[in-house]
């Protein structure tokens, strides 16, 4: 690999001060740093005695999303090999060249096979994954350019995130025209990484949700096979009513998906392509707690708000008569809330975001909190949108420097009184 | 100069005649104009009538001059929904839209029939008899309205007379238009969409007990009384499933329809 | 001097002192009544004939009004005027009217209009003033013009209320026409807020003086 470096360093000059190609000096130094540790070190004494930079940090992330996108390649798949063999649906293969890259890779649509479901759920992903990447990469490198600072791994989790929370079937230049939205107003209009106060991944997420909902709610979008409906659990519930309640998700009858806890825990459902797996999300979270990278604080809190208020309006739900409210959302008990939608993809990658997040430790739980009771308020009262996690992670975005300015302010408040009594 | 122009007599003075110029300037506009805007909202009324009667008024071909031509075939009557559910004399001056506000002209709605969340329902309703070119009755354009997602939706459905004079599970509906409502641009507010308009016409009402059948649905397995759902906008289609069970139900126009079929026979 | 006086009060508004772009008034509206061109020019055209008349009319009288009833005074002159041109607006363009529904009758709350009659009309001549009132309406309905070229461009593929993308859509025979889907963000008020926002960004980098 010796000669990778020597060429690197030949093409130095070119990109220094004075070169020709001095205005793409951020596009080479970040290539460099991908791949050789940066050379320089701190000359004077340090006052940081920790490993940890962004370029770990977001290694780490990108690590726990890999059981995500395992899933998310199998489960896409297997879906859709389901789907085909539903009856009434007359589809043989996959459409246009996604059809015939199985086709040549001979790998067929066998829901039973491991590898048939990843290939034909690869063929979905990848596409969405790369134009993500190029377009985001893009866009960052422009901006590096025109403002003269260095490339930096903030895209390389968005670009992860993002083809995470989107239904196989997103348009890509749905997909290029959400990124380009989410990175330049989600991040670069502030300033760049580290300056946002959204995240930029559901920035780009909820202008897709507003922008083109037909693409991206409703029951045919999320298995890839055309001709075929099916709703994810949460827009079954919400389309059903009282009388039917649960059994909406759990019944398999006529109208009814048949999804029992388990499968929704284990993620083989309908739903965005990294979203379903609630067990996948838990061994990121693990990875994520144990190396210290995402806050613990942030994910409980989610979780006590989340399941709160949703534990409460089940208990009530169920003891009032039916006749008495009509909202069949009311009936779905805590532990379902955590294993349908984004709930648990959104409170382990999403709220935990240090940037867009609340950074004081008190502040976390406020945040958390927030975030988890909004999801519910949207998912059960809001009668338009089945899911809440992406909004009410950005309203929780959005309060973050608030909680955090409260918690300073009373914080202040109390060492003065705690002097002055001294004093 | 300034504590002159501060003194309490002076004040007075500028308040009572800037009140005064501005009142002359305000009520004069308002009434030199009123025959103009009431011109302008009982046009609009009736190209919105004959919009929903199949179509008369097509925005492609005519204009605003059309639309006094085209009225000449629509016959306008009141219909006593509280009491004999038959027409009655046109009262003068009768603002239907603000009837429900006035509780001498409205009845509440019992909460259990209420399907489409109008809470209050006049008693008396201007419906529409429309002719065809040989003047015999063609369709009758009703007034309805319910709840939808954000917003109610306003909007005029049209019934075919001959098919209802042959029964009421012949009667099939001749068009639908809704006028005023606030949902979301590109799902609910799809409800404008031509197209999707145009999939009610010759859907059947009624089935032999005038229970109302037609209804907008996610898994059309009866495509003769079923008008495909309006996408990812759940709600908005029950809601107007819901208009129509009201509005062409018993609480509704479901008796008026009922007698004027046999008035037809 | 008078010249140039009269010069500055009226193009100064358009575009050094851009009202929306620069002093961040009277945004409300922008988003509310720009998803079409028509409704659009004429709000643009109410709030320019409201400005121009509020500011010469109480230019007119500013040596008669007591400072204890000033704000009250320029309300009701404002109001009156609202109240006149909506009046118009109801009996001349009537469709226009209705999908403008309340928000002629906002432009009372208009804080370029209270800006312009506090700020400027009670200390100039009815002269300057009405040229000042006619720039800062010129001035919003610039930015307004520009929002609502975008949305509707997007939004509903249409360029001046002109049809040209087409639609992508299922006809009731079931075949697909027009192959522009639109942006259904463009057709909600937020996407206002990212316009005028960027068109805020675009305008700093150019003048970045006036930030």
């Amino acid at each position: 690999m010796k000669f990778l470096r020597r060429f690197l360093d030949r093409i130095h000059p070119l990109f220094d001060e004075g070169g020709k190609l001095e205005k793409l000096y951020p596009l080479y130094e970040g290539v460099d740093s991908f791949l050789y540790t940066p050379g320089e070190v701190t000359g004077r004494a340090s006052h940081v005695r920790d490993g940890m930079d962004l370029k770990r940090m977001m290694t780490t992330v990108v690590v726990a999303l890999v059981p995500c996108i395992a899933m998310a390649l199998w489960n896409t798949g297997y879906q859709a090999n389901l789907a085909m063999q539903q009856p009434g649906i007359d589809v043989q293969a996959a459409e246009g060249c996604r059809g015939s890259v199985i086709g040549m890779l001979g790998s067929g649509y066998d829901p039973s096979s491991i590898l048939s479901c990843v290939i034909h759920g690869a063929v979905f992903f990848i596409p969405v994954f790369l134009v993500c990447n190029i377009v985001g990469l893009g866009i960052e490198i422009t901006f590096a350019c025109i403002r003269g600072h260095d490339v930096n791994e903030g895209f390389l989790v968005t670009g992860m995130l993002l083809p995470l929370t989107l239904p196989p079937t997103i348009p890509l230049w749905q997909v290029a025209v959400a990124t380009a939205f989410g990175v330049i107003i989600g991040k670069e209009v502030f300033g760049g990484t580290g300056k946002n106060f959204l995240n930029p991944a559901l920035t780009a997420r909820a202008f897709l949700y507003f922008a083109y909902p037909a693409e991206i709610v409703g029951e045919t979008v999320w298995t890839a096979v055309d001709g075929f409906s099916g709703a994810t659990p949460l827009g079954a519930l919400a389309a059903a009513n009282v009388e039917t309640g649960m059994t909406a998700i759990t019944g398999g009858g006529l109208g009814q998906l048949s999804v029992s806890w388990n499968q929704a825990f284990l993620g083989t459902m309908q739903g965005s392509m990294g979203e379903t797996s609630t067990l996948a999300c838990l061994i990121g979270a693990a990875i994520l707690i144990f190396t210290g990278v995402g806050s613990w604080r942030i994910m409980a809190g989610v979780l006590i708000g989340a399941m709160g208020l949703s534990g409460i309006m089940c208990g009530i739900a169920t003891g009032a008569d039916a006749g008495t409210f009509t909202n069949a959302m009311f009936l779905m008990p805590p532990q379902w809330h955590l294993v349908t939608g984004g709930l648990a993809f959104g409170l382990v990658f999403m709220a935990t975001d240090p940037v867009s997040a609340a950074m004081t430790q008190t502040g976390k739980w406020f945040y958390g909190g927030l975030i988890g009771v909004m999801t519910i308020l949207i998912r059960v009262v809001n009668p338009a949108f089945p899911e809440g996690v992406m909004l009410a992670i950005l309203f929780g975005n959005v309060f973050a420097p608030t909680i955090d300015y409260c918690v300073l302010a009373l914080n202040i408040r109390r060492r003065k009184a705690r002097n002055a009594r001294a004093a | 100069m300034p504590g002159q122009r501060d003194s309490i007599p002076h004040i007075l003075k500028v308040a009572v005649s800037l009140c005064l110029v501005c009142a002359l300037l305000v009520s004069a506009s308002a009434v030199l104009l009123r025959p103009t805007q009431t011109r302008n909202r009982d046009r609009e009324e009736k190209k919105n009538i004959l919009i929903a009667a199949d179509g008369i008024f097509d925005p492609k071909q005519h204009t605003n001059a059309d639309v006094a031509r085209l009225f000449e075939t629509v016959e306008v009557k009141m219909v006593d929904l509280a009491d004999s559910d038959w027409y009655v004399d046109l009262p003068d001056g009768y603002n239907q839209k603000n009837a429900t506000q006035k509780s001498d002209q409205s009845d509440p709605v019992p909460a259990e029939a209420d399907v489409a969340a109008i809470r209050k329902r006049e008693k008396l309703s201007y419906v529409y008899l429309v002719n065809d070119k040989d003047g015999r009755p063609d369709q009758v354009v009703l007034p309805i309205r319910g709840y939808g997602l954000w917003s109610t939706l306003y909007g005029f459905i049209s019934i075919d007379l001959q098919s209802l004079k042959q029964g009421p599970e012949q009667a099939t509906v001749r068009g639908l238009t809704y006028y005023q409502h606030a949902e979301t641009p590109g799902l609910g507010g799809e409800v404008d969409n031509p197209v999707w308009k145009s999939r009610w016409q010759g859907k059947h009402v009624f089935d032999e007990n005038w229970d109302v059948l037609v209804e907008v649905t996610k898994r059309i397995t009866e495509p003769e009384h079923q008008i495909d759902a309006l996408s990812g906008a759940t709600i908005t289609s029950d809601g107007v499933t819901n208009m129509m069970r009201y509005w062409l139900g018993p609480e509704g126009f479901g008796p008026y329809l009922k007698k004027l079929h046999e008035e037809l026979q | 001097m008078a010249k140039s006086k009269a010069h500055d009060a009226f193009f100064s508004p358009i575009f050094k002192d851009n009202p929306i772009a620069v002093q961040v008034l009277g945004i409300c509206s922008a988003l509310a009544v720009t998803v079409k061109f028509e409704p659009t020019v004429v709000m643009c055209l109410a709030v320019i004939a409201v400005v121009a008349l509020s500011n010469a009319s109480i230019a007119l009288i500013r040596t008669q009004i007591p400072s204890s009833i000033r704000i009250i005074v320029q309300m009701t002159v404002i109001a009156s005027l609202v109240i006149i041109v909506d009046q118009f607006i109801q009996a001349f363009a009537f469709s226009v009217s209705q999908q403008l529904s309340v928000f002629v009758g906002l432009i009372i709350t208009n804080c370029i209009v209270m800006g312009r009659a506090e700020g400027f009309a009670m200390q100039n001549n009815v002269k300057l003033s009405f040229l000042d009132g006619l720039g800062n309406g010129i001035g919003y309905s610039l930015i307004l013009l520009i929002v609502v070229t975008v949305r509707e461009l997007f939004g509903s593929g249409k360029l001046f209320g002109m049809q040209v993308m087409e639609i992508a859509s299922i006809d009731a025979a079931g075949v697909a026409t027009g192959w522009y889907p639109r942006n259904g963000l463009m057709l909600l008020p937020p996407s206002a807020f990212f316009i005028i926002g960027l068109t805020i960004w675009a305008l700093r980098i150019w003048k970045p003086e006036e930030a």
